[in-house]
């Protein structure tokens, strides 16, 4: 079986500090992979290596996506081609409207896939069905794209442009932090309900209560740039009880 | 003015300084060219010079800088003689700021300086009373030189007076130095006052200016970022006494990377008084990572004051972040019914609210608070 | 030309300059150079009474005492006036009945520019008052907006037929004194349009005129003025493109607009003649004199315009609030690319009561341009309880290009309030990054984010203006990423 995602040797640095350390990760297609870490322990620096943020020098390793290197490419054709990350802290852009930027972005996906811009009824309804999935109010994807949205609120759209671009594989940066516990499970449902044999899920989380409603395949303990230990969803309930130390001091 | 200008008054400040009578002359003969600062010169359009100081007599007014507590460990205090030995340092002025008429006059007749090298790290401010007495031309010059790694605070203190004031000052911050300036200009003189900052690298530089003139006052600040990760905080409260004019102009030059520089104004103004705030932030090409603010609020308290402002900003580079805001108007209707409608009576609530807009400059803690009018301590 | 033309209709971005074309119509010249003969030319050709002769030379007196300003930021190689045309016209020049009349050559000129007359009139419903180098050549829905007594003709026309309200308001506004470039289009100005609109009329269509420049080393000096009478209004929509060439050409044009009584005129520009090449060579000089008078109280003036064409653009639109109650407005969006240099701002000057204004500008700078805001609010003395916002934004997207924020705040009046804001800024690695990680590319991220930044300008358009104005952006920032 091609390998879908897989990283070797991946060490990278930011402004001559060693972030990521000789990381490998194999993920398979249809598999949802866990990240845990304490903070610091450069998690979201791995996720904005793979969507291509610049500012990070790759030292060594080799990231393939498909059979694909994908270090070499820009983070619009990383994501054309199926890696789609859901941000931590999304950025607010003022004037532009959620809604024509969600348009925008699915557009620019089925050019690259050689389709023709989705006609605007068809894409109405299928925001509005979304939407309606994740409870967010029509009002809401008029107003400008995270402008003044809260933590919850950028959450869930998020999750949105998630599931209306429907990646290969999806980067989730500490998508339960900000989330009301009502707003965390609809957003935490939705996600897992996009789950099939084509995507796969990268779950990168302080704590085990996303993995209890996103039921990871394999969870890796992530201290100071590597995996230090992999296993099943009971590493993450071990987590939870006794926290990173036992890993720390390994 | 400069017609009736009568050169042997003056020869005396010449004699002091015997060896810099060409750079004195060749000061002169600019400012004869370029004549004293007038409203056609965009950086005075606000305050005509040439006309304020053409009635008072172009003779020597004698200044005197005292400075409190110049014994003190780690300060050297010099003179004249210092310029004279190093004549590149009389002129460096004149490098920063090209064709400024004030700047001309200065350095042609300054007849009295000071240079305060700060070598150690100061536990206690220092004290610079700045007196004029009798009518004439006074043209202080002070220099204020921190060493690297070396922390200071100075008060610069000005006080009655009369005829002209026209003082050059030049503060140079030296690399990791940091200085805390409180400036109080109480002058009855017709007050100008060009104030030229050079920031080396790592240097921080901030200053509370408390102007309450009663007279025409100019205060005008250049600060040059020469080196590096340099930061400065200018702060005036300006409330002139009324018909007088208090004119301020902040040039930020950011020359160097990684700097940031924040200039803000709360202006009071009553009858007949006139505040004029020009600001520039002056980003040159191949500087990154600059940011900058200008801040600008004035109360009018009455139907004969005015408020001008210039915030400029121009930018050469696109890795910047400036803002500015400009809010003028006169004391918001609804915040004083709302402390109306919680008993305080009408004089009491603007004065709170005008307290208010001061305290966020000059805390009750500021060196400066003993010297604002009572009702807004 | 045919290797131009279909280089043309493909109608693809990727064309330098979409517009570039020549139509090769023969001019009727005045000769070369300026004096006080070529002024009798112009006047005579167009048969003007004796009062606007004077008119004119008394301007044209006055320039020969001006100098040429230079306090703008604009930098540009001496003008030779004596160099140029200041009077052509299409030879067909003399009166035309119907669109059928006029040279199909013109009309396939407009066609270039993607304004076909006809669909134009039928499909938008916008009266179109084509300007031609100096001559208007059709003028269309003449009789629907005749029912209502609009008056929208050429300003020849005007002159010959409402000489009364011409000699009433022209220079009204803008006096023949009043700047170097104003004085000298006084003195030769060709030909404009002319609107008038009777009290209590609201205008049943947006009026629409485009100019255009065309014939080698002709300069265009237009004058336009409108004038709505007490509780009339109106929209007044004006676009602009020229054909491409390598010699600068001066354009100083004057736009005077006078709001009586209740009256509201809203003045939309979208102005993309040629900038020059990538290297600054060539372009359009454009000084430009626009200015609002609300006479009336109750009056209420608004511009938008959305400036992306031209080596040098050089203007202030303006608005005088001397009724009571009255106010103006000021929506701008600015795009310097390559060498163009842009000084543009406003003026609201607060003499009524209870006036207020509002100023929305957003500069955007890229390759080697400069951009410079300069704006005055003067709050007069007798001014009281008016009001200003301002919001002045830049936004720079490479290192070599400048952006500058000039305003001049100037408050006499204690119970008048003014805000100002400004910021200067690049656009964030942040907001880049995850447009693109949404899949756009560099390009349509920052087509994208420069679209957002100028929304709350760009929505002040009129709907037909908005869509060309977008795509104008697009096309004026193009290549500027890198």
């Amino acid at each position: 079986m091609n390998n879908f995602l897989k990283i070797q040797n991946l060490s990278v640095k930011v402004e001559n500090k060693k972030i990521i350390n000789d990381l490998n990760l194999d993920i398979k297609k249809g598999e949802v992979h866990a990240i845990m870490g304490p903070n610091g322990s450069g998690k979201s620096t791995l996720s904005n290596v793979l969507a291509g943020k610049s500012g990070y020098t790759i030292i060594e390793g080799s990231v393939d996506f498909c059979g694909e290197d994908l270090i070499s490419l820009e983070p619009n054709e990383r994501a054309n081609k199926g890696i789609f990350l859901a941000f931590q802290y999304p950025v607010e852009i003022p004037g532009v409207t959620n809604i024509n930027f969600i348009k925008t972005a699915l557009d620019s996906n089925r050019k690259f896939r050689g389709l023709d811009p989705i006609k605007p009824g068809d894409f109405l309804k299928l925001v509005k069905e979304k939407s309606e999935i994740l409870g967010i109010p029509e009002d809401r994807l008029k107003r400008q794209l995270n402008v003044g949205f809260s933590g919850g609120e950028k959450k869930r759209n998020e999750a949105l442009q998630l599931m209306i671009l429907n990646p290969l594989l999806a980067i989730l940066d500490e998508t339960d932090s900000g989330l009301d516990v009502d707003a965390f499970k609809i957003v935490a449902d939705t996600i897992n309900s996009t789950r099939s044999n084509d995507n796969s899920l990268l779950v990168i989380t302080h704590y085990q209560r996303l993995l209890e409603r996103i039921k990871p395949d394999i969870v890796h303990i992530f201290i100071d740039g590597s995996i230090v230990e992999s296993g099943g969803p009971e590493l993450a309930a071990e987590i939870e009880n006794n926290g990173f130390e036992r890993f720390a001091n390994a | 003015m400069l017609n009736n200008l009568v050169l042997e008054n003056f020869d005396q400040s010449f004699l002091k300084s015997p060896s810099l009578i060409d750079e004195r002359k060749k000061a002169f003969s600019n400012l004869k060219k370029i004549g004293m600062p007038n409203k056609k010169v965009e950086n005075w359009k606000y305050t005509d010079l040439d006309n304020l100081t053409k009635s008072i007599e172009f003779k020597p007014g004698i200044i005197n800088l005292e400075l409190s507590n110049q014994e003190s460990k780690g300060i050297n205090v010099r003179e004249f003689d210092y310029f004279i030995k190093n004549k590149a340092q009389y002129l460096n002025p004149i490098k920063i700021l090209e064709n400024e008429g004030v700047v001309y006059l200065n350095i042609s007749y300054s007849n009295e300086a000071k240079v305060i090298e700060i070598k150690e790290i100061q536990s206690q401010p220092l004290i610079i009373n700045i007196i004029s007495e009798g009518p004439g031309f006074s043209l202080p010059r002070l220099k204020i030189d921190v060493f690297p790694e070396i922390e200071a605070e100075i008060h610069l203190i000005y006080l009655g007076g009369e005829g002209f004031i026209n003082q050059l000052t030049e503060v140079n911050l030296q690399k990791n130095s940091k200085i805390k300036l409180f400036r109080v200009n109480k002058s009855s003189a017709v007050h100008s006052e060009t104030f030229l900052t050079y920031l080396d690298s790592n240097t921080n530089i901030s200053l509370v200016n408390l102007s309450m003139p009663e007279n025409n006052s100019r205060f005008q600040v250049y600060n040059s970022f020469q080196g590096r990760n340099s930061f400065s905080n200018f702060k005036s409260v300006s409330i002139p006494k009324d018909n007088c004019h208090d004119d301020f102009l902040v040039h930020n030059l950011h020359k160097s990377s990684n700097c940031e520089s924040n200039v803000g104004i709360r202006s009071i103004l009553n009858k007949g008084a006139v505040c004029s705030f020009q600001a520039l932030v002056d980003v040159e090409l191949n500087t990154s990572s600059s940011k900058a603010e200008q801040d600008c609020k004035a109360i009018l308290l009455h139907e004969n004051a005015t408020m001008n402002a210039k915030p400029e900003m121009k930018i050469f580079n696109d890795d910047v972040v400036c803002k500015h805001g400009t809010t003028i108007g006169t004391l918001d209707k609804e915040q004083i019914f709302y402390l109306q409608s919680r008993g305080l009576d009408k004089i009491s609530a603007e004065k709170i609210l005008l307290q208010g807009i001061i305290k966020n400059y000059i805390s009750d803690e500021s060196p400066l608070n003993s010297f604002l009018p009572k009702v807004y301590q | 030309m045919s290797d131009n033309q279909e280089k043309l209709s493909e109608n693809d971005f990727k064309d330098p300059y979409e517009f570039g074309f020549e139509t090769d119509i023969e001019s009727d010249f005045a000769p070369k150079g300026l004096n006080e003969d070529v002024i009798r030319f112009i006047s005579n050709k167009k048969n003007e009474p004796s009062w606007l002769l004077d008119w004119r030379l008394d301007a044209y007196k006055r320039w020969l005492t001006m100098t040429e300003p230079d306090w703008s930021s604009v930098r540009y190689p001496s003008i030779d006036y004596q160099d140029s045309y200041y009077y052509s016209a299409p030879k067909d020049s003399e009166k035309l009945e119907s669109l059928d009349d006029v040279d199909p050559k013109l009309l396939e000129t407009y066609n270039k520019l993607g304004i076909p007359l006809k669909e134009q009139e039928w499909l938008a419903g916008v009266a179109v008052d084509a300007v031609f180098d100096s001559v208007s050549v059709g003028t269309t829905f003449k009789e629907r907006l005749k029912e209502d007594g609009v008056i929208f003709c050429s300003f020849s026309e005007a002159v010959k037929d409402y000489p009364e309200l011409i000699k009433k308001y022209l220079g009204s506004v803008v006096p023949t004194t009043d700047n170097y470039f104003s004085t000298l289009n006084s003195a030769v100005f060709s030909d404009g349009s002319f609107v008038y609109i009777p009290p209590g009329v609201r205008c049943p269509m947006e009026l629409s005129t485009y100019f255009r420049i065309n014939a080698a080393g002709t300069g265009q000096f237009e004058r336009t003025l409108v004038i709505a009478d007490k509780d009339s209004y109106v929209s007044y929509l004006e676009g602009c493109t020229a054909p491409m060439r390598d010699e600068h050409q001066l354009h100083a044009a004057v736009v005077e607009l006078v709001a009586l009584e209740g009256a509201e005129i809203k003045y939309s520009t979208v102005q993309n003649w040629y900038p020059g090449d990538e290297n600054g060579k060539g372009g359009v000089y454009n000084f430009v004199t626009k200015r609002g008078d609300c006479r009336g109280d109750n009056s209420k003036i608004s511009w938008t315009q959305v400036e992306t064409g031209s080596a040098i653009t050089w203007k202030y639109p303006s608005c005088i609030l001397r009724g009571n109650n009255s106010s103006g407005e000021f929506y701008s969006i600015a795009v310097s690319n390559n060498y163009q240099q842009v000084d543009s701002g406003t003026k609201m000057i607060h003499l009524g009561n209870n006036t207020s204004s509002r100023i929305i500008s957003k500069g955007i700078s890229t390759g080697n341009s400069s951009n410079t805001y300069r704006g005055l609010v003067s709050v007069h003395p007798k001014s009281k309880n008016s009001r200003n916002f301002t919001q002045c934004d830049s936004l720079l997207l490479t290192d070599s290009c400048s952006a500058n924020t000039i305003p001049y705040i100037e408050s006499k009046n204690y119970e008048s309030i003014i805000e100002h804001e400004a910021t200067s800024s690049k656009i964030s690695e942040e907001q880049l990054f995850y447009c693109q990680q949404r899949g756009l590319d560099e390009e349509e991220a920052v087509s994208l984010i420069v679209n957002g930044f100028c929304k709350d300008v760009l929505q002040k358009l009129p709907m037909e203006f908005a869509v060309e104005a977008q795509k104008l952006l697009s096309v004026s920032l193009e290549g500027s990423v890198g």
